[in-house]
């Protein structure tokens, strides 16, 4: 249903152009949670805005149900707003501090005239209000932004997108900002969204996170998209040097447990034509340096830019 | 976690914060002790006091702070009775050093990473410029880093240079004890592994003390040998760091490590804590984490908790396990 093809975006500074998306492609198909993990840098929050069309890609396109969605206009931009979402890492800078949280979540009903009077409006705000866990809705909703935890305004973020049933969800880096003891009740939150039909992009740079709730994986690394499976592909057979080091360098509770990185320490510049991962791989050949790897199959699905495969 | 082999010895430290409605109990009658060459991890939710304890401890405390009682014994001497002059000269780096979050900015945007460096190092000890220099080509190898990057202003390093650099000078004096507080938080997750094996290797050359903050309880399993838990401005439970993750006794440790995601298990469901934090300024009755506990019972909410002994190094605070 949401589906970018070959995505340029490059930035330019005033010393250097950056790729910040260099030829990706990924598809979201219904019903699915598919996660985009990277480190910072690496074009994932970018690639979650150019699928919204909020960022219009140097080439490549981004299809909405075979729609080119940069083409859109009028009423159909409007569905396309209304039911492709995006919630963002930090719910203070998301949410208007000026309203109550009644209003933060009507105001998108009213824009797209989903309530047929306020009684309706009132019964939708309350319902997504007690869906999201944040009960009795009627003392939440007369809140302020100002008197809740950090936690309970990404409900209320995540409130205000579901209350437009959307059918698809950019969630970027929803929990990072969030204590470790609540964020998997965020996260549940997301995969009740999915049981009901809307899919997910998770963007997030914490694999385990992706693990935990994804059906598949999109690794990228310096705007390259480096492998992509089934999440048991990717989490029980990484192919790539960068996907097993992400792996690896996770920490695991478990005491005396130590992490090993292959990687190099190197802060050398990407390879002007060659693998972006050269400076720091521990596997790298001459033709690495020389020639970018393009993806291949390894498995049925499963995906990797390598030219170890 | 008793005897001559005690580096750090907090006693029932209390420091409050004035704020328009009262006073809010941030850290609120906390004793830990810090054997001598052990690394001592701090876990706990924003607002738990983790911050603030080790705040308290390096003299880096907002001004709306107050002490409001107890002692923090440093090789047997109680620091809080230092002036400010005595323990900038005697104990702030040169025995007790620091590092902060990345985002703290610790290092002076106007100086050289080498001339913050040479500073440090001449303000506490007579030695020559050459000689400081000798030193500091030492440690940034020892952090991964290339020599030049001394020549770099700390604008032009990336998050974990910057970190490796703040690590570098936090050992450039050998101090006894280093305090971290979540060094390693929003550093992407390999840059992340990096540094906690320097501070690892570090530790093990160098046979410094640690106080280890984090919320991250799976990266305090990789490094610590003592982890206490704490909630609501107290520690609730304290052990070796095996008798804490293998058989946590306390209902918030045991929920607490159900939350964090393992991701050889990624099949196992992942639990949330229902409810907030409390409020630290009318702190609930009895034991403070009484009304997010699964298992509260009615003295839960008179009476508190006192530490009681599950085995000769692990206590928790609870009343179900009395």
């Amino acid at each position: 249903m949401i589906e970018g093809k070959g995505l340029k975006v490059y930035f330019r500074t005033k010393k250097t152009l950056i790729k910040a998306l260099n030829n990706v492609s990924i598809k979201v198909g219904e019903k699915e949670i598919v996660s985009v993990v990277g480190e910072s840098g690496s074009g994932k929050t970018t690639l979650g805005k150019t699928l919204l069309g909020l960022i219009k890609p140097l080439s490549g396109e981004v299809l909405w149900d075979d729609k080119n969605v940069f083409k859109l206009k009028g009423k159909l931009l409007k569905e396309f707003r209304r039911k492709n979402q995006i919630i963002y890492q930090d719910p203070f800078d998301a949410i208007d501090i000026r309203l109550k949280v009644y209003d933060v979540i009507a105001e998108g009903i009213r824009i797209h005239k989903l309530a047929k009077n306020k009684e309706e409006e009132k019964k939708m705000v309350y319902q997504v209000l007690e869906d999201v866990g944040l009960s009795p809705a009627e003392e939440f909703a007369v809140a302020y932004p100002s008197q809740l935890s950090g936690g309970q305004l990404q409900r209320v973020a995540i409130a205000r997108a579901l209350v437009l049933e959307p059918e698809f969800i950019v969630a970027d880096e929803p929990v990072s900002m969030l204590d470790v003891s609540i964020r998997a009740g965020i996260l549940d939150l997301f995969k009740k969204a999915n049981e009901k039909g809307t899919s997910i992009l998770m963007i997030t740079h914490d694999i385990s996170t992706a693990a935990y709730i994804s059906n598949k994986i999109f690794v990228l690394y310096h705007g390259k998209l480096v492998e992509y499976g089934t999440t048991e592909q990717i989490v029980e057979r990484p192919k790539h040097p960068y996907t097993q080091a992400l792996i690896s360098a996770v920490p695991v509770p478990e005491p005396g447990y130590s992490t090993d990185i292959k990687l190099f320490d190197s802060d050398e510049p990407d390879p002007p034509n060659g693998c972006p991962l050269y400076p720091r791989c521990p596997f790298r050949k001459d033709i690495c340096k020389q020639k970018e790897p393009e993806l291949v199959e390894v498995e049925p699905g499963h995906y990797v830019a390598c030219f170890l495969y | 976690m008793s005897g001559d082999g005690i580096l750090l010895d907090i006693k029932d430290l209390r420091t409050y914060f004035r704020t328009k409605k009262g006073y809010l109990k941030a850290v609120d009658g906390v004793s830990l002790q810090v054997p001598v060459n052990s690394i001592v991890g701090i876990a706990g939710e924003s607002g738990s006091g983790k911050s603030t304890l080790v705040t308290t401890i390096f003299r880096v405390l907002p001004r709306n702070a107050d002490i409001k009682g107890g002692k923090i014994l440093f090789e047997g001497q109680d620091i809080l009775q230092l002036g400010e002059k005595e323990f900038n000269s005697q104990i702030r780096w040169k025995k007790i050093s620091w590092i902060p979050q990345v985002s703290m900015d610790v290092l002076d945007p106007l100086y050289k990473v080498k001339d913050q460096m040479i500073e440090t190092i001449l303000s506490h000890e007579d030695v020559s410029k050459a000689e400081a220099l000798e030193r500091i080509y030492k440690i940034i190898k020892e952090v991964n880093l290339r020599p030049e990057v001394i020549e770099k202003f700390p604008h032009e390093l990336s998050g974990g240079q910057k970190q490796r650099v703040v690590i570098a000078t936090a050992l450039l004096l050998n101090p006894l004890l280093v305090i971290a507080d979540e060094p390693t938080t929003a550093l992407d997750v390999i840059v992340q592994a990096q540094i906690m094996n320097i501070i690892k290797k570090e530790k093990q050359e160098r046979k410094f003390s640690m106080v280890f903050v984090s919320h991250d309880l799976a990266l305090l399993a990789g490094i610590s040998d003592y982890l206490a838990i704490m909630y609501g401005g107290k520690i609730v439970e304290i052990g070796k760091a095996e008798e804490i993750y293998k058989s946590p006794s306390h209902p918030y440790t045991q929920l607490l490590l159900q939350s964090i995601p393992d991701i050889r298990k990624r099949n196992s469901g992942l639990k949330s804590i229902p409810g907030s934090p409390p409020d630290l300024i009318n702190p609930p009755s009895g034991c403070r984490f009484h009304p997010r506990c699964p298992f509260a019972m009615e003295i839960c909410k008179v009476q508190e908790p006192e530490m009681t002994k599950v085995s000769p190094t692990h206590y928790v605070a609870c009343h179900l396990r009395k």
